[in-house]
């Protein structure tokens, strides 16, 4: 009952009072909470996680020998980019399919649409953290324990493999490139941008004279028009064009290796001993590559063997059950108190009785009554009744 | 205990005990003084005439004020209710003390009525004048002792021995949820009254308290006269 509307319900509340007036209802439900949210970890499916600590060296993208051709970085966010996508350019959807098709991952086939969705799973199982700027963890995740650990194993080394032929190719593209232009350079040097033309060019003359007195046999017999006519007169202008390119007075043609700013230029020693030099250090580098592997990637962490669930994870999920259970145990509460609290006023109730209401005492704090603190400290003076003062 | 972001963040909480003695008036409160204060009220006055128009129809002589809970502020009802009898419409009023169990956060009706300063001598008189006009004071057990009934059963022999003295008795009840040994049954008395009224306050305020008050009323068949309310003066 509410004596007044002034009077909020909220203005009393004592928390610990409802704590133990509702501490069977709390019990029960932190009980039931804690049952059920325990009890689905035995139904739900398990899943796995088996993790391997890499760490990529600094010295992976250094290069010394071949500076020039290979600029090094330098800002650590970047490099750290950098490690993770180069993990990341590891998991491709063709390793990814081979994977699945290997481990039966897969329940679609392989050309049907769903295979790309089952894909991007394998892909979001394997998750990849960064500890440290060169350190990451990569894991797997999976329902089957002894294939989690097993896969774990293949990733780690699909990602050193990934990362040594990253490496490799790079390199080899450089070192194929310089390649080429130093046998481009070696060609250029001699003058003679053919080489039949600069090998021999007195027998193709001799040639030339040869095919020159056949034709002239053949006209007597046939006409220009005739197939053997043609084919001698067509060996003669590949020879004579030849011999024109071969021709001393002709100004020298450049290959574009030879062009610097537009303007062809002589061909220094020492550009071509530079590009030689730098060839030879890759070819350095690259063998030295094969026996240091271990310098560039370490696993510190081989594979773990998954030894309990990630997932229902008990402790977890008997938090969870408390946390519900209390939650529950507030809605009740606070539905209950409500209705409680918010009772019919007790104008309603006496209606309700058929009783009348006889009114309200006064709200007055004592304060206000008018009944002063007495000046009593001495001896017990004798009473005066009310009656005497009125 | 009241709830606020206080509460939450550390603060101290003050404890029941502390509440209930920051709604007490402090020991050096003169309370008959008080008293006479708030009868001047208009709320007093209303429930007054509500129960002089009873006095009159039903020629009431015998009142028991019921409560469910305990420090709902039967005393003081029962006090204020007295001395608006004695100091307005000058009516001799016998208030008969049914409570045994004296709690320290709770007013008494020697404090609200009497004052602490009243002689030894003058307590120990069964029936005893107060500080209020026209008001007489007895505690029902001491009018029973050493009767062979419980004091409940005294009801009728008071009203007819002292009782036919004074206007009107009112008789001060336990709770009637209040659980302690010895204490005088509440219904008891109020089957042996005139009549009784309900006293209802926030302690009470609630559906559960409500249904059993409702249940308790329909039980025991009580001629109520009417339901009042103490705002909160004290608990």
């Amino acid at each position: 009952m509410r004596p007044t509307q002034a009077t909020s319900p909220a203005d009393n509340i004592d928390v610990l009072a409802l704590i133990r007036r509702y501490r069977m209802i709390i019990a029960i439900n932190l009980a039931i909470g804690c049952c059920l949210f325990l009890g689905s970890t035995f139904l739900l499916p398990q899943k796995f996680k088996s993790g391997a600590t890499l760490t990529i060296y600094t010295k992976y993208f250094q290069n010394p020998l071949v500076k020039d051709f290979l600029p090094e970085l330098y800002d650590t966010s970047e490099l750290k980019s950098q490690r993770e996508n180069l993990i990341r350019q590891s998991f491709n959807d063709e390793f990814l399919n081979d994977l699945g098709e290997k481990e039966g991952l897969f329940k679609s086939k392989s050309s049907s649409p769903e295979r790309e969705t089952e894909v991007d799973e394998l892909r979001k199982r394997i998750e990849i953290n960064s500890l440290q700027n060169t350190t990451f963890t990569v894991s797997f995740i999976h329902n089957e324990k002894k294939k989690t650990y097993e896969i774990e194993k293949t990733i780690v080394d699909r990602v050193v493999t990934t990362l040594f032929a990253e490496r490799r190719s790079t390199i080899t593209k450089i070192r194929d490139s310089i390649q080429r232009r130093v046998e481009a350079i070696s060609l250029n040097a001699s003058g003679h941008p053919d080489p039949m033309a600069s090998a021999r060019p007195e027998l193709l003359r001799k040639e030339l004279a040869q095919l020159r007195e056949q034709v002239k046999a053949l006209e007597n017999q046939y006409t220009a028009q005739h197939p053997k006519v043609n084919q001698l007169l067509n060996r003669m202008k590949l020879i004579e064009g030849w011999l024109e390119k071969a021709a001393p007075e002709k100004p020298r043609v450049y290959d574009k290796a030879m062009l610097i700013d537009g303007q062809p230029r002589a061909v220094t020693k020492e550009v071509y001993e530079d590009l030689l030099k730098k060839l030879n250090y890759l070819n350095i580098l690259l063998d030295m590559d094969e026996d240091s592997a271990s310098e560039y990637v370490a696993v510190l962490n081989p594979p773990s063997r998954p030894l309990a669930p990630v997932w229902p994870n008990k402790a977890v999920f008997l938090m969870w059950g408390m946390l519900t259970g209390l939650l529950v145990s507030a809605m009740i509460v606070m539905v209950t108190e409500y209705f409680e609290r918010t009772a019919p006023s007790a104008r309603d109730f006496a209606r309700e009785l058929d009783l009348p209401f006889l009114g309200s005492l006064p709200k007055v704090p004592w304060s206000e009554t008018g009944g002063k603190p007495r000046k009593s400290s001495g001896p017990k003076k004798k009473q005066v009744r009310l009656e005497e003062w009125n | 205990m009241p709830f606020g972001w206080g509460s939450i963040f550390g603060a101290r909480r003050p404890s029941e005990k502390e509440l209930l003695e920051q709604q007490m008036p402090s020991r050096e409160v003169d309370l008959p003084r008080a008293l006479q204060s708030v009868v001047r009220f208009a709320e007093t006055k209303q429930i007054l005439d509500h129960l002089l128009s009873a006095q009159r129809e039903r020629k009431l002589r015998s009142l028991a004020i019921l409560s469910e809970m305990p420090r709902e502020g039967r005393s003081l009802f029962s006090a204020t209710i007295a001395t608006s009898f004695g100091q307005l419409v000058r009516q001799k009023v016998l208030v008969v003390d049914c409570s045994t169990h004296r709690s320290p956060h709770s007013l008494t009706l020697e404090r609200l009525l009497e004052s602490d300063d009243l002689g030894e001598e003058e307590k120990m008189d069964r029936v005893r004048k107060t500080l209020s006009v026209n008001v007489s004071i007895v505690r029902l057990r001491d009018w029973a002792e050493g009767m062979e009934t419980m004091p409940e059963y005294e009801v009728k022999g008071l009203m007819e021995g002292p009782g036919k003295n004074f206007d009107l008795a009112i008789f001060d009840t336990c709770a009637m949820a209040a659980k302690n040994r010895n204490n005088l049954d509440p219904i008891a008395i109020a089957r042996r009254c005139d009549a009784a009224l309900l006293l209802v306050s926030r302690r009470s305020a609630t559906r559960t308290l409500m249904h059993e008050i409702r249940e308790r009323l329909k039980k025991e068949k009580l001629e109520l006269l009417g339901i009042a309310v103490n705002e909160g003066i004290l608990v």
